[in-house]
């Protein structure tokens, strides 16, 4: 086990990010808000292929999964400690961390329909499968009520070359989907091309040079207008004055984005899939560091990818899916040619994105915040878009946290909710409730209830067994 | 909701034409410095009293608001009320139409000299247009002139997809909104604003890739008559840019001027003005080529034009021929695309080029050219919802694919009737046994739109009353495994008719009202909605104004499993719920024959612990063997009251009953005219359109009823053609 300094030496961060402490909090004083409440960060981390049960469960803990078939769910709520026990081998990563983390086990989520990704559901907690969303998605929400320069970041591994994508993932609104950076570098023109020096320089001067000609062709073209239309033109106008606002914005904490910009190394501009990843994830780190966003979410994986990266180049993403150890898995099931089953396949992929997370965690931790650090006023959702398998009917969707959000969230335990259908049993639309309450904007509902559970089981109010 | 920008606008709209119609129209003489309290006191103060207090507001005691400011909440009732109609109530002394009007005016005036502006923020919605009153609209006494007020249009999602589409940009979303809960998605009051922005940009700067860097597509051959004028261009290799971006020294003025010249032809389908070009070289292309190189250069400047005003509004400003009286025509450019837009997502080569030739100046000349699209019914590319790409409806196969040609004639009904939306509404399929699939339900009726409007008789009575359906087309081929489909018909697969009209069993259906798409579109999530439906019926049909819901209102029915629906709406008798919904539930009522998933039915199903459930499925569940169940029989009657026709006016024994008697109703054909009107004008009707919309409904019944007829009528319109 390693004790936080040695994970962070381990992971790579710096002494010098301490000195970010001058703007941490940036996010909190743009807004005016209480000096004394830092400002909430949501994060979520969302992968391909469901999280197993199985697979973030700690030692000792393995009775209380249990299928549906063999007997079914747990009835009870279960609660324990993680102090004395040892995280999944492939969440190894997180050890530093466990005092943070916490396993939530037992929600279903089966208002969400859909093969293989539950589209905007999985965040949404509503049924989608199609390309237009018709609710909004929980980290939609969450941007709405907190706003920024950037109130929403989306970033997702898709194929090299692609700049910008609209996974079937996150949602402002019905009908408005968020768009997600695909290309780290293009991420990195919008969110620090004021800090950028030499040849890369360029796009984002273009960028300002046709942001001010359309400022001045708009008004040319407004003028041609009758008075009754110059306010239809004016509401175009204003869009584009308020993104070169942005862009001022961004060069008036060019100081501060100076500082904490990743530092442009070869993921971002890397063939491989899983570099691009990582830069994400850096991406992430400063942007929730330098205050210009609150809300993250970071598609990890890509169904119809091959993670080369990580030595898993012979089946997509969706041929992993199909491995399911001990069984016949229907397409491309079969074990990788050294032999690498399912759960050893899975536990690399997890591994990867525990890394990740934990390193994203540890940027956030050394920076001070309050009377804690920035984690302390983050949390960090890992899920997965399928609730708990390749070909999930989404009984259940396993979870794991880190962070607490200013100590509105239990940390460093296992809760597992009473089994589908049981007293007591919880879905993701509760989960998705205590994040607006931790956010500051409660609400009873999210999402659409399922409606195929009993009138008995409370589909109202936040994760209470989750909340402190 | 309406953004908060958008009311403003709206109000400013609003005001905009709402003195314009006064002042045009010179309508019954209405004295203003006469107070109308002695009116209200004669109207209203024999309920509104002391005493008896109804509705616990008083009036007996009411002021001019100029002279007692405290009263200015009680006038805006009264204003409310009286605009509407709803009072005085059906059994008092009415007041004359020229009382109300003074009335009406009187309250405007007060509130003016006071410098209150009234929240009429909604005015220029569809919906507020039925406050126009009917009859005058159709009475003759208004002769214009007609014309539209020159302004921009936003372009639709569905021209905006239709662009980005032609330049072969793939998977992107399209983030111009729609009128949200209103009758018709598109309307000229819409914006674009900061929200949009942003994916607009996106949008255009991949396509600006796509442009330099894309696919090269071999250019397709002149007798490709599929093609429409922008597809042949953007089909083609753009030599002029690859030449461009391959530059290695820097380019020449002549260089940059041919590569702006060269995109406005692609893009804008014009070449620039000589200030145009000046500026997209010096300000645009030659600092962003000295910034990044040709390449990047070159696309900063192409994304300037996708996303500059004119890429993204439709201009009809009126830049033709001055008449005398200060209207102006359309020009022949403005016209083309006028007409191009009002039948299709994308510009009409044919009306281009005749713009172009000269051919398109005259009211004449459009007549002429819009019977040629209509008739020769040219197979563009073209869809129904942009928003549903996975539901395209291409032009292929026999019957009535050639309307497709003109995707806007089917999409105005999928409109009207709103059954589009059936897929938006969710149900917990095994109450159905799993064979709910409303996306097909849409297509059906869609085809059965098709196939009325390609026989173009008598088109708005047979959409309200034909007992033959089109099934099918949705899921083809799947309906020989998939029999259970045809469930939601009554019908079985011996009774289905391939590619024809198809006979619904007998006295269970009557158009679009009973079609399972519209039923489930106006549905709930678990059972019938007769609120909906009645309000829909209130409103597109009769042209009566339904307020919202009012404040202090708990809109929610009471739990009792054991009643049916209609049991359950008895609470709405209450006096201050049936005012409103007295308007909505008897038109809505006699649809119980339907259950929510749209299925005939007789009788409510009911189980072992007595509660109504929809389907026997329910009443079975988890069951080997179906148990005998008690039944309820169904409740299907319902009346019309308060149109002014007496025909349509009376009691009805249920849905069939109902919407052949609206078929036959000349105000429902008219108010279908109206609706027309919105949709193609994208504004709301005013008493100066009245000759426009006496034209059409002349020409619709004088052909037999042909929606061609009506259409033509419409775009030869002064309305359509004159701006002011």
């Amino acid at each position: 086990m390693f004790s936080r300094r040695e994970a962070m030496k381990r992971l790579g961060v710096t002494g010098g990010a301490l000195a970010l402490a001058p703007f941490a909090g940036h996010a909190r004083a743009d807004a005016g808000k209480d000096v004394d409440q830092p400002a909430p960060r949501f994060v979520f981390v969302v992968r391909s292929n469901g999280v197993l049960a199985t697979e973030i469960q700690p030692e000792g803990l393995d009775r209380l999964v249990k299928t549906r078939a063999n007997g079914g769910y747990e009835k009870k709520l279960h609660e324990h400690t993680l102090a004395n026990r040892t995280l999944h081998k492939a969440m190894a990563a997180l050890e530093p961390f466990k005092e943070r983390v916490t396993i939530l086990q037992g929600m279903s989520g089966k208002m969400c329909r859909g093969s293989h990704a539950a589209g905007f559901g999985a965040l949404g907690a509503f049924a989608s499968q199609s390309a237009i969303p018709r609710l909004e998605t929980i980290d939609g929400a969450l941007a709405k009520a907190l706003g920024g320069v950037f109130p929403h970041l989306g970033f997702t591994m898709d194929n090299f070359g692609t700049l910008v994508t609209y996974p079937r993932l996150s949602a402002l609104g019905p009908k408005k989907t968020l768009p997600f950076y695909a290309d780290p570098m293009m991420a990195y023109r919008d969110l620090f091309g004021t800090v950028i020096q030499g040849a890369a320089r360029a796009e984002v001067d273009i960028d300002r040079n046709v942001l001010d000609f359309m400022i001045d062709d708009v008004k040319r073209y407004q003028k041609r207008l009758p008075a009754s239309q110059k306010e239809k033109l004016g509401h175009y106008l204003e869009g584009f004055e308020s993104l070169r606002l942005r862009q001022k914005r961004l060069e008036a904490m060019k100081a501060t984005l100076a500082k904490i910009a990743p530092e442009l190394n070869d993921s971002y501009t890397s063939q491989i899939e899983i570099e691009r990843v990582k830069a994400h994830f850096e991406l992430a780190g400063s942007a929730l560091i330098g205050g210009l966003s609150q809300v993250v979410t970071i598609r990890a994986e890509h169904m119809s990818m091959r993670l080369e990266g990580l030595g898993l180049g012979d089946k997509t993403v969706h041929g992993i899916g199909h491995m399911i150890e001990g069984q016949k898995g229907g397409n491309d099931g079969g074990p990788f040619a050294d032999g690498k089953g399912e759960f050893a396949t899975r536990a690399v992929i997890m591994d990867f994105h525990m890394q990740q997370i934990a390193k994203l965690a540890a940027r956030l931790d050394a920076v001070p915040e309050g009377d804690g650090t920035m984690l302390d006023n983050t949390v960090i959702l890992y899920l997965s878009d399928h609730g708990d398998r390749h070909h999930s009917k989404f009984y259940e969707w396993p979870m794991v946290a880190v962070g607490n959000v200013g100590k509105q969230f239990k940390v460093g335990r296992y809760i597992q909710v009473p089994g589908y259908g049981s007293v007591g049993h919880r879905t993701i639309a509760s989960l998705y409730t205590s994040l607006l309450h931790a956010a500051g904007h409660p609400r009873d509902t999210f999402g659409q209830p399922d409606m195929s559970l009993e009138a008995s089981i409370d589909q109202t109010g936040p994760l209470v067994e989750w909340m402190v | 909701m309406i953004p908060r920008r958008l009311i403003l606008l709206v109000i400013l709209t609003a005001t905009f034409l709402s003195t314009r119609a006064t002042s045009a129209a010179p309508g019954p003489a209405v004295t203003l410095d006469s107070s109308a309290v002695p009116l209200v006191q004669k109207y209203c103060a024999g309920c509104h009293n002391e005493k008896t207090r109804k509705a616990k507001f008083r009036i007996d005691d009411i002021q001019p608001p100029t002279a007692h400011r405290a009263d200015v909440t009680r006038w805006e009732k009264v204003l409310e009320m009286v605009s509407i109609g709803d009072m005085p109530p059906d059994d008092k002394p009415q007041p004359t139409r020229v009382e109300r009007e003074q009335l009406i005016a009187w309250i405007k005036a007060e509130f003016a000299k006071l410098g209150k502006r009234l929240d009429d923020s909604a005015h220029a919605l569809p919906h507020y247009a039925n406050r126009i009153d009917h009859t005058s609209l159709f009475s003759g006494e208004h002769k214009g002139p007609a014309y539209t007020s020159s302004r921009v249009w936003r372009v639709s999602p569905h021209i905006y997809d239709q662009m980005l589409r032609d330049l072969s940009l793939n998977d992107f979303t399209v983030p111009l909104t729609k009128l949200e809960g209103e009758a018709f998605d598109d309307y000229a009051l819409l914006y674009a604003d900061e929200a949009t922005l942003g994916t607009l940009i996106q949008n255009a700067k991949r396509t600006a890739v796509t442009l330099v860097h894309g696919r090269l597509v071999k250019p397709r051959g002149a007798g490709d008559k599929k093609r429409d004028a922008r597809g042949q261009r953007v089909g083609a290799r753009h030599r002029a840019f690859i030449d461009f971006v391959k530059l290695e020294s820097t380019p020449t003025q002549e260089q940059m001027q041919e590569a702006v010249r060269y995109a406005f032809d692609l893009l804008l389908l014009r070449s620039p003005t000589d200030v145009e070009l000046e500026r997209y070289v010096a300000h645009n292309l030659a600092p962003n080529v000295k910034a990044g190189g040709p390449d990047a250069g070159l696309r900063g400047m192409l994304t300037s034009i996708l996303i500059s005003p004119e890429y993204l509004f439709r201009m009809e400003i009126g830049l033709g021929e001055r008449l005398p009286d200060g209207r102006r025509m359309l020009s022949p450019n403005e016209l083309a695309y006028a007409l191009s837009y009002a039948l299709h997502d994308h510009p009409i080569d044919d009306l281009l080029k005749a713009a172009a030739d000269g051919r398109l100046k005259t009211r004449r000349d459009v007549e002429r050219e819009v019977r040629k699209v209509l008739t020769e019914r040219k197979l563009y590319r073209g869809q129904i919802p942009a928003a549903r790409r996975k539901e395209t409806i291409w032009p292929v196969g026999k019957l009535g694919m050639a309307s497709l040609a003109n995707p806007r004639m089917l999409r105005f009904f999928r409109e009207f009737f709103d059954y589009g939306k059936a897929p938006d509404v969710f149900k917990d399929d095994s109450r159905h046994g799993g064979k709910h699939n409303p996306k097909s339900l849409v297509l059906d009726a869609d085809w059965l739109v098709l196939s009325v409007l390609s026989e173009d008789k008598q088109v708005f009575e047979r959409l309200l009353t034909t007992d033959q359906y089109m099934l099918g087309r949705g899921n083809g081929a799947r309906h020989g495994k998939n029999v259970g489909y045809l469930a939601v018909y009554n019908l079985t697969e011996p009774n289905w008719v391939e590619r024809g009209p198809t006979p619904m069993p007998e006295g269970q259906r009557a158009g679009i009202l009973t079609h399972p798409a519209w039923l489930v579109a106006h549905s709930g999530n678990f059972e019938n909605d007769p609120v909906r439906r009645g309000k829909w019926i209130q409103e597109r049909l009769l042209g009566g104004i339904v307020p919202e819901i009012p404040i202090g209102v708990e809109a929610q029915l009471p739990e009792k499993p054991k009643q049916t629906l209609r049991q359950r709406f008895e609470i709405v008798n209450a006096e201050s719920c049936w005012r409103c919904h007295k308007k909505m539930n008897p038109l809505g009522n006699p649809f119980e024959a339907y259950d929510d998933f749209g299925r005939f039915r007789t009788k409510h199903h009911v189980t072992e612990n007595g509660h109504v459930v929809a389907s026997d499925l329910e009443v079975n569940r988890g069951r080997n063997t179906p148990s005998a169940e008690p039944r309820i029989a169904v409740d299907t009657t319902g009346y019309v009251k308060g149109t002014g026709d007496a025909a349509l006016d009376g009691e009805v024994k249920d849905a069939i009953d109902l919407a052949h008697r609206l078929a036959k109703s000349p105000r429902v054909r008219q108010m279908f005219i109206r609706h027309m009107f919105r949709f193609w004008m994208g504004r709301n009707e005013t008493l100066n359109d009245s000759p426009t919309l006496m034209a059409m409904d002349k020409a619709y019944t004088e052909s037999d009823g042909s929606f061609s007829e009506a259409l033509v009528a419409l775009l030869t319109s002064d309305s359509f053609l004159y701006r002011k």
